[in-house]
């Protein structure tokens, strides 16, 4: 009873909104959902779209059919990505503003739903079955609720007015399909209308008309980072570290206006015509409110920083290291204390080294044409390095931070991966580096000291001015490089490690694991001097040594199924199948002795919120293998992934994939043949109707603890799949897994 | 059938991993039933006689569609190889050449236009194959293609009232046609027996409906080598077992496409 009126209490908070002030941003853990699971969730796409059927009027039987299919299947693959959040501060957020919007329409707020999804762009969109979706991306670039008031506003009259049926049943009629021009008149009209119907929405909640021209200003923007402040040379300074002012650009880079962008063949206007559009309905307005946030400052800045908070995430996540930091570097001096963005910083240098050792390089900045804003000085310091210096930079600073976190589990797992990655890389050799540092080398040389001056501004002086309005002063900023003579600067990062080099922790742990890489490299070596038999006897051999998994438990993630004919997804029949392996996985881990934990949209409904954020974590951390085959990534969250482990007392995760494409070749051959030659055609057509069956079944074990691939396979077969079928290649994956049950 | 036990003792005694297949299993049997269409046969062969009690008369017919059954046991040699034997028996009706006239010596008689009744028989193969699978360690399911030799041993099914036509010449004049027991003009030789062998190529699919039953279907082409077209011959007196053996041997030879349907057992 008291556990259920503690839940009945916390339930009660989060829905009236007063969770604000507790988030302890000093100890952040990544957003999770929170409360009981939406329907939106839990419910099955076949149910939704059967549920739906009939409701679209102005669409022929045929056209609403593929269109509720392509909106269901669409919007359910977003709910179940992991990246959609219920019931967290910021969606509570998002549903009070929205609740303002439309206090005068009671009837239109029980009809919509609206969630949080975690995504950098700068993003809100809006379905036909009545959901918005809101990025963190968006809340972290806004600057107050009003703001985010006017972009529920012009999703809301999306909704309202019906646009995204009206779009699919424009662009299916062929006369217009093939016609771009038309296809981007339409739907920027549709945006103009929802624009202007926004701003009366907006108006009548009360909000001050200023902050609406604004919100265009966010969008026009949204490609540069939360902040504009212009990137100290001394950051990447300490006692034992130097990055010469050389590599700095002169000035900053300026910032180019998108105002005016051709939009011909966009599905938006420019933001120019957006804004003499919403300048002209606001003038025909009299009387304006002077809201700009009316849930309180306080809470708007703190759903900010969670938003924010969130960026530098999944910036690690996708590997792009420098927009972390330089998100890191705009959060620092406000949050100073934060673990959170320590060990994001350090996971963010850890990305980077890896780019860097394995000669990835160039991932880390876009092209040289696209270099923009403050963020743009960071990108050139990191185009012009070269490797080796990166991953000096990189495992210098991790370095630093393992000497002052070196006490969490997390930063230790986190160095271990560090030293594995330098053991790994030809890009790192303990020869190259000098036990003096930059500054001890220049006054050997006697070269003057002069360069090591630094003028540039402190972020944390910088004033109190919005993103914005900085942008549009830019012109007043920029900095001056010396040069430091003829030292050559350029070899800086032979004299960054000078203490790292002689640490014989470090020594030791980095020998371990070289001679590690090199017998691994000795047998590569040998592999790739195999002839074809060889190798195949080489690999019979290390198959037999595979003795399975050596434990038994087992969380099982649902799969991706795709069935394909004539390479068009056929998305009812991958549903079937997806519900299909959901009643087979159970039984065949069963009947080979292994205890499947599922983890899975068919049993939401008994894994709860719980549940939900698990799957949601691993996603992340399988989204972050994505990068490159030769990468292992590091867990973004770490602290949460370990619990998982902890939980299901395995750190197995397997990941599995079901494909299967139906393409028969051309019966025109067989059919002549049977014609002229009865029984040698029969035979054809006959082997024509039974070929064209192509599947695969792959499966990804993850090993939480090594953070390493466990296990990998990617089975190809040419056959029709059905349950029997789906079943034996699960029995024979858990199989693999646990050889020893008879 | 001596043979044929001891392959399948070999087959069940081979300790070869299979890697994976279809749930872990190994071996199979199978039943299966084909049907063999006479498409070429019927058409450019000589038409087969059947006798007509209504009219009392031997009148044409073709044997358009063929049947055959059996049984077969097979085994994973590697995750995309297995070997298996097959068991299998048909019945074929098979037709003696007829010729306008002939003289037969035993009886001193000249009878023209005679036409045999055709004859019923019963050939069982043992069949040694190859398979191989299109998909790996699915074993035995999917697409398989099958290469085997067929051992054929062919029995004539001998019954007392087969017929025979013919007219009665006794050099000035022929009788109406008349139809008479054959063994009256004709002796075969008991036991009457052949043996030859055949090769064949099949390709099917293996579907399976639940984790202990696989539906099986496909075509096989099979090749009576190395007489394809007929040999004029005489018939003999007895019927013997090399006319026999050719008799059976015409009656396969071009309509070489078997359209199979069986069940298959993994275990």
């Amino acid at each position: 009873m008291k556990n259920m009126i503690i839940s009945l209490l916390l339930l009660a908070k989060v829905t009236t909104g007063v969770l604000f002030a507790q988030i302890d941003f000093d100890n952040y853990q990544s957003l999770i959902s929170k409360g009981s699971i939406p329907a939106d969730f839990t419910k099955f796409t076949l149910s939704k779209i059967e549920e739906n059927k009939g409701t679209n009027t102005e669409l022929s039987k045929k056209s609403e059919k593929e269109f509720l299919e392509t909106i269901h299947f669409n919007v359910d693959m977003i709910l179940q990505s992991g990246a959609v959040l219920y019931g967290d501060p910021i969606t509570v957020y998002i549903n009070d503003v929205a609740k303002n919007l439309l206090k005068h329409k009671p009837e239109l707020m029980d009809k919509l739903r609206f969630y949080t999804i975690k995504s950098n762009a700068t993003n809100a969109f809006c379905t036909d079955q009545g959901i918005i979706f809101v990025s963190t991306g968006l809340i972290s670039q806004i600057v107050n609720e009003a703001q985010l008031a006017y972009v529920l506003a012009h999703e809301i009259s999306h909704y309202e007015k019906k646009h995204i049926v009206q779009k699919y049943d424009y662009t299916s009629k062929s006369s217009n399909r093939f016609d771009i021009s038309l296809l981007s008149k339409y739907s920027k009209d549709h945006e103009l209308e929802a624009d202007l119907l926004g701003i009366e929405l907006y108006h009548k909640a009360g909000y001050a008309k200023e902050e609406l021209i604004l919100t265009f200003d966010v969008l026009n923007y949204s490609h540069l980072p939360f902040d504009e402040v212009e990137f100290s040379k001394t950051y990447f300074d300490t006692d034992k570290s130097y990055l010469p002012k050389e590599f700095f650009p002169e000035t900053s880079y300026p910032i180019k206006n998108r105002e005016e962008d051709d939009d011909s063949h966009s599905t938006h206007p420019n933001i120019l015509s957006r804004k003499t559009n919403a300048e002209t309905k606001i003038a025909e307005i009299k009387s304006w409110g002077t809201e700009v946030n009316k849930l309180g400052t306080e809470r708007f800045n703190e759903v900010q920083n969670i938003a924010r908070f969130e960026t530098i995430r999944y910036d690690v996540i996708d590997y792009n290291g420098l927009e972390a930091l330089y998100g890191i570097y705009l959060l620092e001096p406000k949050f100073s204390g934060s673990t959170y963005l320590t060990m994001m910083k350090a996971k963010a240098w850890f990305g980077i080294l890896q780019l860097a050792a394995h000669d990835m390089r160039r991932s880390l900045t876009p092209g040289k044409n696209s270099f923009e804003g403050e963020i743009g000085s960071l990108y050139h310091v990191f185009y012009n390095l070269d490797s080796k210096a990166v991953v000096a930079l990189s495992a210098r600073s991790i370095y630093d931070i393992y000497r002052k976190k070196g006490e969490e589990k997390e930063m230790r797992a986190l160095w271990k991966a560090t030293v594995r990655e330098l053991a790994g890389t030809d890009n790192f050799n303990l020869n190259d580096f000098y036990d003096i540092t930059y500054q001890q080398a220049i006054d050997t040389v006697k070269q003057g000291s002069d360069t090591l001056v630094n003028t540039a501004e402190n972020p944390s002086s910088a004033s109190s001015t919005t993103k914005y309005d900085k942008i549009k002063d830019k012109a007043k900023t920029g900095g001056k490089v010396t040069n430091s003579g003829q030292f050559d600067y350029k070899t800086f990062w032979k004299y960054i490690l000078s203490d790292m080099i002689i640490d014989q922790d470090f020594l030791s742990a980095y020998n371990e694991e070289k001679a590690t890489f090199t017998k691994e490299k000795e047998e590569q070596d040998r592999y790739n001097s195999m002839s074809k038999s060889q190798r195949k006897k080489y690999r019979k051999r290390k198959e037999k040594e595979f003795k399975g998994l050596g434990n038994n438990e087992l969380i099982v993630m649902e799969p991706i199924v795709r069935y394909y004919t004539k390479n068009k997804v056929k998305r009812i029949k991958s549903e079937k199948i997806s519900s299909e392996i959901n009643e087979v996985v159970d039984e065949q881990a069963k009947a080979t002795g292994i205890h499947a934990n599922i983890l899975s949209r068919y049993n939401l409904s008994s894994i709860g919120t719980p549940g939900y954020n698990e799957k949601a974590v691993l996603y992340s951390y399988l989204s972050q293998f994505v990068i490159s085959e030769e990468i292992l990534p590091f867990p973004v969250d770490y602290n949460l992934i370990n619990d998982i482990r902890e939980n299901y007392g395995t750190p197995y995760v397997v990941f599995t994939e079901v494909e299967h494409i139906y393409r028969p070749n051309s019966l025109f051959f067989p059919i002549y043949t049977t014609i002229y030659m009865p029984p040698l055609g029969l035979g054809l057509l006959t082997a024509a109707f039974l070929k064209g069956h192509y599947s695969s079944f792959s499966y990804l074990v993850i090993d939480i603890d090594r953070n390493d691939v466990a296990a990998v396979e990617i089975r190809q077969y040419k056959n029709p799949v059905n349950k029997p079928i789906l079943a034996s290649y699960y029995y024979n994956m858990f199989k693999t897994f646990n050889p020893k049950k008879k | 059938m001596k043979f044929h036990i001891s392959l399948i003792t070999l087959l069940l005694a081979l300790n070869i991993q299979a890697q994976n297949s279809y749930f872990g299993k190994k071996n199979y049997v199978s039943v299966s039933g084909s049907l063999n269409f006479a498409i070429i046969n019927s058409l450019v062969n000589n038409p087969q006689y059947a006798y007509d009690e209504a009219s009392d008369l031997l009148i044409e017919k073709k044997q358009w569609v063929r049947y055959n059954y059996g049984i077969a046991i097979g085994r994973a040699l590697s995750d995309k190889v297995g070997i298996a034997v097959e068991l299998s028996h048909q019945n074929l009706k098979i037709q003696r050449n007829s010729s306008y006239s002939y003289h037969f010596a035993n009886t001193g008689e000249t009878y023209s236009d005679v036409k045999f009744e055709r004859y019923n028989t019963s050939i069982f193969s043992i069949a040694p194959r190859l398979e191989l699978y299109s998909s790996k360690k699915l074993f035995p399911v999917g697409l398989v293609h099958q290469f085997g030799v067929g051992i054929n041993m062919a029995s004539l099914i001998l019954k007392d009232d087969y017929k025979a036509g013919y007219y009665y010449d006794d050099g000035f004049v022929s009788s109406d046609y008349q139809i008479t027991d054959a063994k009256g003009i004709l002796k075969v030789t008991d036991p009457l027996k052949a043996t030859y062998i055949n090769f064949f190529y099949g390709l099917n699919l293996r579907y399976p409906v639940s984790k202990f039953l696989i539906l099986n279907f496909g075509f096989r082409y099979v090749m009576n080598l190395p007489k394809l077209f007929n040999d004029f011959y005489e018939p003999s007196n007895p019927y013997n077992k090399e006319e026999f053996k050719l008799n059976v041997r015409y009656a396969t030879r071009l309509n070489f496409v078997h359209m199979n349907i069986g069940l298959v057992v993994p275990f």
